[in-house]
């Protein structure tokens, strides 16, 4: 296996200015102290760290050079089927693994019933065509999911994974769906041109004006600069910038763009020449992926961690400088008067938590099922599958004021199908994406009246004021991000994604849309005569049997998006109660192990006393060393501005 | 190998063009008639034989459309340009002299304007003036315009408001106009794809045959051309050939042809000197195998400073500059491939490899031909009326002369009599003789006039009447088709009987769906079975329908004859 050329270096982990390093201190001072309840907690930021997976989607027209590109980027001449004739008909997931191999995962005959499917097949490199391609699998008769492809590289090891879309644009019309199902979850799209057919094109701009619409994270690349003169892909950079300016509103200067040629990249790793890996443009290509988008999404999960390390390890230092406070009171009257203290604290603390407290968590609950209710009402609403509704109307209105022939209508169903589902999705999503942001702002919201209820309420205290400020900082719980994370696999996690024999390919990008042309598509399509008759009549029963498919069609993705949309609301709901609920119960935690702890000192003889006290001194240097290590590991990553292609971009989480 | 044809295009218009010429003749031969004749020779037979067609060329944008017509015509006259050019309608006709600098601009507005050639920049890509242009004439002296005009089209799918609206409207109503004003019958479409179709390819001629469903274009007048192969490897005509196999089912009856050209290469055998040709070819030999494959990587590689390429780095950056790199590319592999180490041979095979040459013989021995017998049919129906009157009036002088025959023979007899009994009557007999001689004469004439020209005519329409009716049932067929009407007929009967009427080509061979390798025997094996079918079929079948199947058992007996006799 190549490793690829020499200047080519691959993503090394050293350039996260010693996150590993003190996530490792971090874990032994936890386990020291007994604190398995931090480490639990940290444990699944590290996980996402460590794995750190980067979604690079390929997408694009048919026959630019897609599949090449990766097979380039990879230094496999042959890992995908590219040839002149042949074109790739599914999704390829490219991913790390110990040995080279090639597994075909299945959709499920019925779509309602997820876990019965064929398992996934292990085939060799030539039988890949078979599955994965058009002319191997005319139509998808093999109800093929995708292709895992596992490969021991380095970039991928790094953590890249890699999907290889079908080209949109052909005579086939089903591949447009890729566009729903993995583009929202890329964590980066390269949209790929090429320097020989033409520069871009109408269809081209307004399925870019659709990535766009999902995410800012859309960049170019050029394919083919070989077969042409420098003159000529170079003007045509041009003019694809200029079209990307005047019809999107790209600005040229910003926009990422590469020309690149996949042939000279492999001769570049035959010869091990640098000068042909400059001029195969994957030199550029290259540092952008791992210096730049790669390396900044490694950053931005070592700042979770980090930020997380340091909200816990101050945690830790409070505890263990109150219990500090505690022994080092020499007298007994001085213990006496932290005694009262905590008493004090913990009773002030319990009538404000019962009082105010109890009243603010109430009402967010209260808000919080209001906008479940809200929103799957509003999505039912939207997803109306009766005939004179908003998605099912307009489609026959066109059909009939067109007078489009009944035999064109049939010819069309698949992609009227096809676009409703589409629609669907859309607004699926769209509706997703403001609970998103509403839940977000309710949270954020509520811990603001939270933490002004302490200031007015409590201010008085200095002890409860020691503790409760950190705990109920909502912001360090690590709950939006994840919560939502999971939300949207399970809303949706298709078919293919969890009855899997191999998890870890499946879930590294769950199928976004549950709403497979292949499943309901087929099932309500499938009997209807080949040829129609003529007249107005044959017409009228043309769009009678093409409204009762879109209905069908449109009843389906209503009834599994209300479903998934309240599943993860009322998760949401769960988990955020439950997080109000945990936090509260850490301060009470803490307040009555002052009390314990001041107990304890009371009891112990003076030698007991300074031995303690100087272990738990040993233990204060040690945390803040942890403490200083994360702030200087959180300041030395670089907080440069991120790469996106719109200039009103939202970063993802 | 099928006999060679007799049911092409030739016959019926050697035909034809004999009408043309002996029936004017023989109307003069009889006063009566000869007034007709001068009608008859109105009638110009040979214009519409040789009239000009429209030849229009539409695809998506820098397919290499413009290339393609400039190739065909034999000059770079069609702006090119690197991105989207083409952005207006242009039309190609035959001129010679000062106009040839010039081309006409159409404004929208109705006026015209004359502009000379090198401000043509002005009307490409973007401009404004593309707005306000309904079309513009080029002229050349071209021979293949003498046949054709042709007509340049902007680019589907192009991002640039207004090209694609320029292609719509242009099919919606120039083709349908032109189409009109010529007698309302087929031109030709030439439709340049990529090697992998689109679903907009397969949309556009859906459409296209939809809007003008009228006279005009049809399935069988467009033909699809596969264009920019060169620079797909292993080999790339086989390459090209494939795609062609494939499209040609993707497109199944939308187009009646596909085939590979490429106008690229064939501009640059026609325009570039022959020491290129003799270079690349030099290069390709003496270079070794390794060094040539480093050359030929990308255009700046070929540029480098190697040894052992025998051409310098000087000469080939000369090089590069004259013949641009897909042609190089696709000539240096040619050379190798064939191995062919002379300029000329390398011309030659790359010319024949550009296929213009079979793409101008299809379009002038398939289309236009088609398209002018069409026409002239129309024309011999106008020559009807004259002719008819001429039979009948023929017929009634003959009838009249035979009556007076009767009378003249009865007189000479009696006169015959008269004379054996008085000498005196001699030469009353003599004058009744010479009567007698010249009504006969008279009716010999008219007679004889009458005969050949019912020969001339009967067989110019039978010739024609069932062209006629082959067109008829196409156009029926297709109406079937796109109303999907048919329910009475499997797709594979439909192809057949299309075929059968010549959509995919008017010899014995593609009538009857037989490649090249098969015999007579195989040809007359199949007549033979598709007469048993449909004769039998056309009972079953009513209205419109039996008398398409009708016409097929009509076509089917003289090829059967015809086979038959043939040893």
């Amino acid at each position: 296996m190549r490793t690829g050329i020499s200047g080519q270096t691959w993503l090394s982990s050293s350039s996260d200015a010693g996150t590993s390093e003190v996530a490792a201190a971090f874990g032994r001072l936890a386990n020291e102290l007994g604190n398995q309840d931090a480490v639990s907690r940290i444990a699944p930021l590290l996980e996402r760290y460590n794995l750190g997976l980067f979604r690079l989607v390929i997408a694009g027209e048919i026959k630019k050079g897609k599949s090449s590109i990766i097979n380039a980027l990879l230094g496999e001449l042959n890992l995908l089927p590219t040839s002149n004739q042949i074109a790739t008909s599914t999704v390829f997931k490219i991913m790390y693994g110990e040995r080279k191999t090639y597994r075909v995962f299945f959709l499920p005959e019925d779509p309602d019933r997820p876990e019965d499917i064929q398992p996934p097949l292990e085939v060799s490199s030539d039988q890949v065509a078979e599955f994965g391609t058009e002319d191997g699998n005319p139509g998808n008769a093999k109800r093929v999911d995708f292709v895992g492809v596992q490969l021991p590289h380095p970039l991928l090891k790094s953590g890249l994974a890699i999907i290889d879309t079908p080209g949109l644009g052909g005579l086939q019309e089903e591949h447009a769906e890729i566009t729903w199902r993995y583009v929202p979850k890329a964590d980066a799209v390269f949209f790929v041109l090429d320097s020989t057919e033409a520069p871009i094109s109408r269809e081209e701009v307004h399925m870019l004006k659709r990535f766009l619409k999902i995410t800012p994270f859309v960049f170019f690349v050029q394919t083919k600069t070989d077969l042409v003169e420098e003159g000529a892909w170079q003007a045509w950079k041009e003019r694809n910038l200029a079209i990307l300016g005047s019809a999107i509103g790209l600005d040229s200067r910003k926009t990422v763009y590469f020309p690149v040629s996949s042939t000279i990249k492999h001769r570049a790793d035959s010869k091990q020449s640098s000068r042909d890996f400059e001029r195969s443009g994957f030199a550029a290509l290259n540092s952008f992926l791992q210096g730049q988008l790669m390396a900044a999404k490694r950053r931005r999960l070592a700042g979770t961690l980090l930020h997380a390390i340091n909200a816990e390890a101050a945690g830790m230092r409070r505890r263990l400088n109150d219990e500090r406070l505690a022994y080092s009171a020499k007298t007994k009257e001085e213990r006496d008067v932290l005694q009262r203290e905590f008493s004090e604290a913990k009773v002030r603390f319990d009538s404000w938590r019962v009082g105010t407290y109890n009243r603010i968590a109430t009402e967010f609950q209260h808000a919080l099922s209001d906008l479940k209710r809200m929103k799957v009402e509003f999505l039912q609403d939207e997803l109306d599958p009766s005939p004179n509704g908003a998605l099912i109307r307009p489609v026959i209105d066109r059909l009939r004021a067109g007078g489009t022939k009944a035999r064109d209508i049939d010819q069309q169903a698949g992609e009227l199908l096809a676009g409703l589902i589409d629609s669907c999705a859309r607004i699926t999503l769209d509706i997703q994406r403001s609970c998103d942001e509403d839940v977000a702002r309710l949270i954020a919201e509520t811990s603001e009246r939270v933490g002004r209820s302490i200031q007015t309420d409590l201010s008085d205290t200095p002890a409860l004021q020691r503790v409760l400020a950190p705990c109920l900082e909502m912001r360090s719980l690590n709950m939006p991000f994840s919560l939502f994370e999971d939300a949207r696999g399970a809303l949706f996690g298709g078919m293919a994604g969890f009855a899997m024999v191999n998890l870890a390919v499946s879930l590294v990008f769950p199928p976004l849309s549950p709403f497979s042309i292949m499943g309901v598509g087929a099932m309500s399509f499938g009997t209807v005569l080949t040829y129609f008759h003529m007249d107005v009549r044959r017409r009228e029963e043309a769009l009678g049997k093409l409204q009762v498919a879109l209905s069908d069609a449109c009843r389906v993705c209503q009834r599994k998006g209300k479903s998934a949309l309240d599943e993860a609301l009322t998760m949401a709901e769960r988990k955020a109660g439950a997080a109000f609920k945990e936090a509260v119960k850490a301060v009470e935690t803490e307040l009555t192990r002052n009390l314990e702890i001041v107990a304890k000192a009371q009891s112990e003889s003076k030698q007991q006393a300074q031995d303690e006290l100087l272990r738990l001194g040993s233990l204060l240097s040690r945390t803040d060393a942890v403490l200083r290590a994360a702030a200087a590991a959180i300041g030395s990553l670089d907080r440069s501005e991120i790469v996106h292609t719109a200039p009103s971009a939202t970063l993802p989480a | 190998m099928i006999p060679a044809p007799i049911f092409g295009y030739v016959d019926q218009k050697a035909a034809l063009l004999k009408f043309a010429e002996q029936v004017p003749a023989l109307l003069l031969r009889h006063p009566l008639t000869a007034h007709l004749s001068l009608r008859v020779a109105e009638l110009d037979f040979a214009e519409a034989l040789q009239s000009r067609f429209t030849v229009a060329v539409v695809g998506q944008m820098r397919v290499g459309k413009s290339t393609l017509l400039n190739a065909l015509i034999g000059r770079s006259l069609a702006p090119v340009g690197v991105t989207e050019t083409t952005a207006t309608v242009n039309w190609f006709r035959y001129g010679e002299g000062a106009i040839c600098n010039q081309f006409r601009a159409h404004w929208t507005d109705g006026s015209t304007e004359d502009v000379p050639l090198a401000r043509v920049g002005e009307w490409l890509g973007q401009a404004d003036n593309a707005w306000r242009t309904r079309a513009l004439d080029f002229f050349a002296p071209s021979d293949f315009l003498r046949a054709c005009n042709l007509v340049d089209t902007p680019g589907t799918r192009s991002t640039i408001a207004g090209h694609e609206e320029a292609v719509q409207s242009f099919l919606a109503e120039v083709l349908e106009t032109e189409s009109l004003r010529h007698g309302g019958r087929a031109d030709a479409v030439v439709y340049a794809i990529n090697p992998v179709a689109r679903r907009d390819d397969s949309n556009l001629l859906r459409l296209f045959g939809e809007r003008t469903r009228l006279p005009g274009a049809s399935a069988y007048n467009s033909i699809a051309v596969v264009q920019k192969w060169e620079h797909l490897r292993p080999d790339p005509m086989q390459e090209a050939q494939r795609m062609c196999e494939r499209l040609r089912g993707q497109l199944a009856g939308k187009v009646a042809a596909v085939l590979p050209v490429s106008g690229l290469v064939g501009l640059s055998c026609i325009e570039l000197p022959a020491t290129v040709w003799d270079q690349i070819a030099h290069l390709a030999a003496g270079t070794p195998q390794g060094v040539l494959d480093e050359l030929m990587l990308a255009p700046d590689y070929f540029r480098d400073d190697v040894s052992d390429a025998v051409i310098s780095k000087e000469g080939r950056t000369e090089l590069l500059s004259q013949v641009s790199w897909p042609v190089l590319a696709f000539a240096v592999w040619m050379a190798r491939a064939r191995g062919i180490a002379s300029g000329e041979a390398l011309h030659e095979a790359l010319w024949d490899a550009a296929g213009i040459d079979r793409l101008r013989t299809l379009l002038q021995e398939r289309f236009l031909a088609l398209a002018g017998l069409i026409r002239a049919g129309a024309v011999l129906s106008k020559a009807r009326a004259p002719c008819a009157t001429a039979l009948l009036m023929l017929r009634e002088v003959r009838e009249g002369q035979s009556a007076l025959e009767e009378r003249a023979r009865a007189s000479h007899e009696i006169l015959a009599r008269a004379v054996a009994k008085d000498k005196e009557f001699g030469p009353v007999l003599a004058y009744v003789e010479g009567s007698l001689q010249s009504v006969q004469a008279e009716a010999r004439l008219a007679k004889e006039v009458e005969e050949e020209l019912d020969g001339i005519v009967h067989r110019a329409e039978r010739e024609f009447r069932l062209l006629e009716r082959d067109v008829e049932c196409l156009r029926w067929l297709d109406a079937l088709w796109h109303e999907a009407a048919l329910e009475e007929l499997a797709p594979e009967e439909l192809m057949e009987l299309r075929r059968l009427f010549g959509q995919a080509g008017p010899e014995i061979g593609e009538r009857l769906g037989l490649a090249a390798s098969h015999t007579g025997a195989d040809a007359l094996e199949a007549a033979l079975g598709a007469l048993e079918r449909w004769s039998r079929r056309q009972w079953r079948v009513r209205g419109e329908l039996q008398s398409v199947l009708e016409h097929a058992v009509e076509r089917l007996l003289p090829i059967i004859n015809w086979l038959d006799e043939k040893p």
